[in-house]
């Protein structure tokens, strides 16, 4: 009887022992677990975007409203309304505006403070917008960043009318219900860097490439680049500058388009030994190829601007090629004496590609017109089928990426227009003798049409090589004037609105292959006259 | 007799409480060890949350010319530490190169990031697999990697986590941050989506928290 109760006592102590120890464990674990199913758990994936009720839109907003003169903003308001009943501090205003060919990003007010009820002025003049940037184009976008984190977009409005200065040489057309905008020739004003043909350019277009060079369907914004290298190697203003009867390659000469009493020269030559003041030098050694680009010459010699071969020109001839391949038959020799506003030295150097800045120079070839755009890959002589264009593979340039110009000063909506016409004048001069046959492949050199909005090709026509051939002479040369109309219809305003900006680009397609090795290794010239737009309402 | 029969009793209960404290000891061990990951898990979990309702990012514009992506973030606790993002550009893991922050204290200009100053790149806190990298899913902590595959994000390796500094900490702000952090993503090509995924550190290592999708065509 005793026995069994001690060993009942003895059970007894054990199971409390265990029960004290486990049971406490097991209902904490139990409670944990409770815990962590009432916790209701964020899913991970919904995201951290829940400030809806922080966010003040529908009570904030605003108008920005600019215009555009001289193809540059001219002045920007800003008006933002705070209908709520509380003040509500802004981070920033920012503003999506292009500037040249590149958009930007700019904090045009940081930290203020919106008052309950209240508008907010905001008046920017050209001067304070150029502090932002010197050529700025359109104000794309204008948003308000609020300290709680909430971005209002303001209603942008634009131009409705871009009031494009009238062009120095030609006229605006106003026929019927047509409208004519002229983009080439440029409007250059005084304060313009002709000698920076590119930076020009971007202030009327967006400088950018295509996506492809034969067949394209967007406008790309990579920069557009050449296969073939040019070194920069001296860059002089206000200089005077003497040739003295040095042997050259190819001259092409035209007026500066800022005063016709001055004259754009380019120069292609090999280790030529220039002047400048009183001490000469031969800037890229005796025996590299060179490019000499001069702006806003003026001669001190009474006879002409320069001579060729002792022959004195006194005007620019309007075919553009009249002074290339000197080298090829009678050794003319460039004699030339004056001032020039800018002088630009390239030097052949080894190396793959380069910019379009070697290639490319603004020019007049009437004393009347503004800026034409003369793009050239020559630069020794010419050659035929069963030889060598350029004399050497190493003078051989193409393009690697076509450019191309987007005009973006003139949005063109199908509800306000119903067609396009594109018309564009130009001449053309290449080295190949034996032109169409001395290609294997016939490659587009210019491209002219319609991209949207979102910079994809709408419509286009291309130039091919072969078509542009058949109205030159390579020798003796001779660039003739060619000219075309590209008529676009615009999709119909009940199909939904879209906007369309004029392109033209242009790119040197031919470079010289292995397989057939005399063949595709064509250079050219380019003069773009004049690229003018209508539109019909 | 008695005596030896009370000697054995003895034995028999001293044996009995020996195996109970043991069994005691044993299972204390094993439920502490076993309620410490639990409780780990939930103040991750917990952490998580957090970071999940206080951490606000926003779009505030894309640019299809220059392909940059400007996003605003902004703690609503009013704290000041920096952020941690990583994006996806729909196929692969931006390196944190392509991910700046812009820094009003040096811009003079008011021209967002047109200097290096003004806008520093992004450093990098984790480069390595996706399986390395956690996220709360389904009310338990499992690898980035299984969660991007059901979740059709891309599982291309490595991800990259990236400090972008708070603008309270550029500007040495004192007291609660009420400023909001500006970012830009340079995409390397036009592309049709971009996810940016909110991280956190603990005990170095990354834990996402949120996903943020912007369609950008």
């Amino acid at each position: 009887m005793r026995r069994g109760l001690s060993s009942t006592v003895v059970m007894l102590v054990f199971l409390a022992i265990l029960t004290s120890l486990v049971v406490p464990l097991l209902l904490q674990l139990q409670s944990s677990y409770v815990t962590r199913l009432l916790e209701g758990l964020p899913e991970a994936g919904v995201g951290a975007a829940r400030l809806s009720a922080h966010a003040v839109t529908g009570e904030l907003g605003g108008v920005a409203n600019y215009s555009v003169s001289d193809g540059v903003v001219e002045n920007l308001t800003i008006v933002v309304r705070n209908w709520s009943g509380r003040e509500v501090p802004v981070e920033a205003v920012l503003a999506y505006v292009t500037c040249g060919g590149t958009s930007r990003l700019l904090a045009l007010e940081r930290s203020i403070s919106l008052s309950p009820r209240s508008e907010l002025w905001r008046f920017y003049t050209r001067e304070v917008l150029s502090g932002f940037c010197p050529d700025m184009i359109s104000v794309d976008a204008v948003y308000l960043l609020t300290s709680e984190g909430a971005v209002v977009p303001l209603n942008v409005v634009k131009p409705a009318v871009v009031a494009l200065p009238p062009p120095t040489g030609g006229e605006r057309r106003e026929a019927g219900l047509a409208r004519a905008v002229e983009l080439i020739p440029l409007p250059v004003k005084p304060s313009d860097t002709v000698w920076s043909p590119l930076s020009l350019l971007g202030k009327y277009f967006t400088v950018a490439t295509l996506d492809s060079a034969s067949n394209p369907t967007r406008v790309d914004s990579s920069t557009p680049l050449m296969r073939g290298s040019w070194t920069l190697s001296r860059e002089l203003s206000g200089v005077t500058i003497a040739v003295e009867n040095q042997r050259v390659y190819n001259v092409w000469l035209g007026y500066d388009p800022l005063n016709s009493s001055r004259y754009n020269i380019m120069i292609s030559a090999r280790g030529i030994s220039l002047r400048f003041g009183g001490t000469s030098e031969a800037p890229c050694g005796t025996s590299q190829y060179v490019r000499v680009l001069v702006y806003g010459f003026t001669s001190e010699d009474s006879r002409g601007i320069l001579s060729l071969g002792g022959r004195w020109v006194k005007s620019p001839s309007n075919n553009v090629a009249n002074y290339t391949f000197l080298d090829s038959q009678r050794r003319d020799t460039l004699y030339l004496r004056g001032r020039a506003e800018r002088v630009l030295v390239y030097c052949r150097a080894p190396g793959s590609t380069t910019g379009y800045e070697p290639y490319v120079m603004l020019l007049a070839t009437s004393p009347r017109s503004g800026a034409g755009v003369l793009f050239t890959t020559i630069d020794r002589t010419y050659g035929f089928y069963n030889s060598r264009n350029d004399y050497t593979a190493e003078l051989l340039d193409s393009s690697l990426r076509p450019l191309a110009l987007v005009y973006r000063a003139l949005p063109i909506s199908n509800k306000n227009y119903t067609a396009v016409s594109i018309t564009l004048n130009y001449r053309f001069h290449d080295n190949e003798g034996s032109d169409a046959l001395g290609t294997s492949v016939d490659l587009p050199v210019i491209f002219v049409g319609l991209v949207d909005e979102f910079g994809n090709v709408y419509s286009y026509r291309s130039y091919n090589f072969r078509e542009l051939t058949r109205y030159e002479d390579t020798y003796p040369p001779v660039a003739q004037a060619q000219s075309s109309v590209v008529f676009i219809p615009l999709p119909p305003s009940d199909t939904g609105e879209r906007t369309f900006y004029v392109f033209i680009a242009f790119q040197d397609p031919y470079f010289y292959s292995v397989n057939n090795v005399y063949l595709d290794d064509l250079d050219f010239t380019l003069l773009i006259e004049s690229f003018t737009v209508i539109l019909f309402t | 007799m008695t005596g030896r029969r009370g000697q054995a009793d003895l034995l028999t209960a001293a044996l009995l409480v020996g195996v109970a404290l043991t069994i005691g000891a044993a299972m204390v061990a094993y439920f502490t060890a076993a309620t410490s990951t639990y409780r780990e898990e939930i103040s991750i979990a917990n952490l998580l949350a957090y970071e999940a309702s206080n951490t606000f990012i926003n779009i505030v514009s894309y640019d299809s010319r220059s392909l940059n992506l400007w996003l605003v973030l902004k703690r609503l606790d009013g704290g000041s530490s920096n952020f941690f993002i990583a994006v996806d550009n729909s196929t692969s893991y931006l390196p944190c190169t392509q991910i700046s922050y812009y820094n009003p204290r040096y811009d003079e200009d008011g021209v967002l990031c047109n200097s290096t100053d003004e806008c520093p790149t992004s450093a990098t806190v984790y480069l390595g697999p996706l399986s390395k990298v956690y996220v709360l899913w389904e009310g338990t902590l499992v690898d980035f990697l299984s969660y991007a595959r059901a979740s059709e994000y891309p599982t291309a390796e490595p991800m990259y986590v990236c400090s972008v500094a708070n603008v309270c900490q550029l500007e040495d702000s004192t007291g609660l941050c009420g400023r909001v952090t500006l970012v830009r993503i340079a995409l390397p090509k036009a592309v049709p989506a971009v996810r940016v995924y909110l991280v956190t550190l603990i005990g170095g290592s990354p834990y996402v928290f949120g996903v943020y999708e912007v369609l950008l065509q």
